[in-house]
């Protein structure tokens, strides 16, 4: 996972290609320590292939966190074999979904 | 006793006579009064010339007297033996008096005088006594025409006369002693009758008799007629009872009278008599002990019996038209409930039984032919029995057609099952909730030429599925809660893709807990048994032998509830399914390996299938394979390098991802869409399953392998 820091924007970017119960602990802590003391967090997905129900869980564990800290946080560039969970939860509703990472900065 | 109004005058008879001697000491007193006084009168003017003692034979004649008393006081003295003394007293009289007359024997003259007062003892009416009356008068008289011109004796006239005031007031007393007791008895005589007439018209037999009934004392007249034998007969013989009590009932009767010897309680009991007709008569005894303070009768008891039978046999008819009733329901439910398996569709073979308990029940099932190759099958379960159970049946087996019509019509095509029972679920469950019932149920959609068997489960029985292909016997489960739960309930299909020769067997709960003598249930596992070993037999062999089975298990001579199967068996197909199969082991490091295996097997067998059709059905088989290992093979060390066998499979319409393992079983926990504001780490899985696939079906089989089966529609 690469970390970044953009205009006061926290940029996580996951090297790993896939987000499932194998590695989802592994990727959470990172996510956590990653976007520890940022108000602003965008996480970039684009090498993300596959999502699974637990790399779901993450997501919205980090969320929660950042949120928790008075923070925000906005997913980019998610790939279309990832998208089939984000829609089946609806998870648009909870989190801005935007599809580039310039996006996500002017958004944020 | 026996006969109260016969025996009266009788009794009053011998009464009256016993009455003459009952003031024995005045009569004592009287005849020593009388020897005195002929004592005196023969000593004072009688001397004994001829040899003769006065007093000699004046006692003679008073023993005598008392010796014939003695033999009257024992034998009852009826009328006749009045007549007899009277007149062995009378030839007595005209003896003396002509012994008077001809030897001038003055001393007879006592003797005249104490038979003129003994006659007063044994009067019996008037006539007798103005008999004898006027037989001593002219005695005396005469005797006054002989002596009187010799040698007048005032003295003599004045005892003649006393003795005659004498008799005349003994007589007197006794016959008001007679007029008393007449009118006693005569008070009596209207009692007995008014007695007389009631125990007549009452239909019902009296009996006082003692308590090991050997012994009566009283038998109403009832009982003549009642029995068609005589009271007589019973007095004399006691246990005559038993021959006239219906073989049947003998060994019965026989133990009552036995406990009633043996508590001295009240009881009551029925039993029948035959007659010389041959009619069988029933009798209802009530038995009461007689409680007094009389020790000596405190055996005895009474007994009423009353003819009941046309009573039971109004019952009998009762109960008769009764079963004529449950007959014609059973006929009912029958045609109502039942439908008739016979579709005429090729390579399928159905047989379908029910076998209704003691009463009617609301087990129901129903097959509908679509088309040739499409049929539907509901079999239910109604809550309860009874007629209730079984009006409900017949209702929502009816709620079930009009659905199914009404949606036909609204599509112009075959409505999903799915449809069908989300709609009657609607309309049926408020009303179910209503009445306090639920129903359970299974609908089922065979379709012959896709080769797919999709269900719907309601909280019915598990369905079983012999796969002759794998050579194994399945037990599916469901998932929804039986209708009258819940009207909007989400209900969720299963469908399996079936093969040559599999067979699916329906079965009601009356089935496998059917108990036996030991009061353990038959059981899936031992139906599932019987299934898997009688799958290459047809459809209605099946039937028999699950029947015989069931039947020759359950300790009872009927069933305690509704046995109701349904085996439905297919015949010989074209293979339609293309499959791939490949084993994973059971860790999280295979999930990439099994999401590859799903890719590759969806971009071989479709030309051109949509990418999110396919990243959604990797996603489910993920998701499925990483349930199993996270909360099946990771939760119990001993399940570590365990297998999931997954097989993948489509033809024409379906495809199907069937993943197979061991252990523990799944742990279903929600399909409820997730709250992701709760922000919850995890339990979106089932979710995800459920929304990406058409079905999703659990079961598993008697080796303890479980299959979690996910089908997609394509």
């Amino acid at each position: 996972m690469t970390v970044d820091e953009k205009n006061g924007v926290r940029l996580l970017t996951l090297e790993t290609e896939h987000l499932d119960a194998l590695n989802s602990e592994e990727v959470k802590k990172l996510l956590i320590n990653g976007s520890a003391d940022a108000e602003k967090v965008i996480l970039n997905l684009e090498k993300i292939t596959f999502v699974d129900s637990s790399g779901l869980g993450v997501i919205l564990t980090v969320f929660r966190h950042i949120k928790e800290n008075n923070g925000k946080m906005l997913i980019c560039s998610v790939k279309e074999s990832v998208k089939v969970l984000f829609k089946l939860v609806r998870l648009s509703h909870m989190i801005e979904i935007v599809d580039s990472e310039k996006e996500a900065l002017n958004q944020i | 006793m026996i006969d109260m109004s016969g025996s009266f005058s009788k009794a009053l008879k011998s009464d009256i006579g016993k009455l003459m001697f009952i003031s024995i000491p005045v009569l004592i007193s009287q005849l020593s009064l009388i020897l005195f006084i002929q004592s005196i009168f023969l000593f004072l003017y009688q001397n004994p010339e001829n040899g003769f003692s006065p007093f000699i034979l004046s006692f003679a004649v008073s023993l005598a007297y008392f010796f014939l008393y003695l033999l009257i006081r024992k034998k009852s003295i009826d009328h006749f033996s009045s007549l007899f003394i009277f007149t062995l007293l009378s030839s007595f009289f005209l003896i003396e008096l002509l012994l008077l007359l001809l030897f001038h024997l003055s001393y007879l003259w006592g003797f005249l005088i104490l038979i003129q007062i003994l006659n007063g003892y044994f009067l019996l009416n008037r006539k007798y006594f103005y008999l004898m009356m006027g037989l001593t008068i002219s005695g005396n008289v005469y005797y006054y025409i002989f002596y009187l011109n010799k040698d007048f004796n005032p003295g003599i006239t004045l005892i003649v006369l006393l003795t005659y005031l004498l008799s005349f007031i003994i007589n007197n007393d006794r016959r008001k002693s007679f007029v008393n007791l007449e009118e006693i008895y005569g008070s009596q005589r209207d009692i007995n009758d008014r007695f007389a007439q009631l125990e007549e018209n009452i239909s019902q037999v009296f009996i006082l008799c003692t308590y090991d009934f050997k012994e009566y004392f009283y038998i109403s007249s009832g009982f003549e007629r009642m029995f068609t034998i005589s009271r007589k007969l019973l007095m004399s013989r006691p246990d005559i009872w038993m021959e006239f009590t219906h073989p049947g009932d003998r060994e019965r009767l026989f133990l009552e009278l036995e406990a009633a010897r043996k508590d001295h309680l009240y009881r009551e009991f029925d039993f029948r008599t035959v007659n010389q007709t041959q009619d069988s008569i029933w009798l209802k005894v009530k038995l009461f002990p007689i409680e007094t303070k009389d020790r000596q009768i405190k055996d005895r008891c009474v007994m009423i019996i009353d003819n009941i039978t046309e009573k039971k046999t109004s019952e009998l008819k009762l109960a008769e038209a009764k079963s004529m009733d449950a007959e014609f329901a059973a006929r009912i439910q029958k045609n109502l409930l039942f439908s008739n398996p016979e579709l005429n569709i090729r390579e399928m073979d159905i047989a379908a039984e029910s076998i209704p308990s003691l009463s009617v029940g609301g087990d129901f099932f129903d097959f509908y032919r679509f088309s040739d190759s499409i049929v539907d099958v509901i079999i239910a379960d109604v809550m309860g029995k009874g007629m209730i159970a079984s009006m409900l049946g017949a209702a929502s087996k009816s709620a079930f057609m009009k659905t199914r019509l009404d949606l036909t019509v609204l599509e112009n095509d075959i409505p999903s099952i799915e449809k069908i029972m989300t709609l009657t679920n609607e309309t049926l469950s408020p009303e179910l909730i209503k009445l306090g019932k639920f129903i359970t149920m299974q609908y089922a959609r065979i379709n012959m030429k896709k080769s797919l068997f999709s269900f719907i489960d309601s909280g019915h029985t598990s369905l079983l599925y012999y796969s002759a292909r794998q050579k194994c016997c399945w037990s599916i489960k469901g998932w929804n809660m039986p209708l009258g739960f819940n009207p909007q309930e989400k209900l969720i299909t299963s469908i399996i893709p079936f093969s040559t020769n599999d067979l699916f067997f329906f079965y009601s709960d009356g089935v496998t807990e059917t108990e036996n003598e030991d009061g353990e249930q038959f059981g899936e596992k031992r139906l599932t048994y019987v299934i898997k070993n009688s799958a290459h037999l047809t459809s209605s062999q099946i039937m028999n032998k699950v029947r015989n089975l069931v039947f020759h298990y359950s300790s009872s001579e009927g069933f305690a509830d509704d046995v109701t199967c349904i085996a439905l068996k297919i015949g010989t197909l074209d293979e339609v399914f293309s499959r791939r199969e490949c084993i994973f082991s059971g860790i999280r490091k295979s999930l990439s390996s099994i999401r590859k295996f799903v890719k590759d097997f969806l971009s071989d067998q479709f030309e051109s299938l949509d990418g999110e059709v396919v990243n959604s059905l990797v996603l489910a088989v993920n998701e499925a394979a990483a349930n199993i290992v996270e909360h099946n093979y990771e939760k119990d060390p001993k399940l570590e390098g365990h297998e999931i066998f997954i097989e993948a499979g489509k033809n024409d319409t379906v495809c199907f991802f069937k993943l197979y393992y061991d252990g523990l079983d799944f742990e279903w926990t929600t399909f409820d869409v997730p709250d992701l504001s709760k922000f919850k780490s995890g339990g979106y899985g089932l979710y995800l399953m459920r929304e990406i696939m058409d079905s999703i079906s659990y079961s598993t089989n008697i080796d303890g392998v479980h299959c979690l089966s996910l089908v997609k529609n394509i």
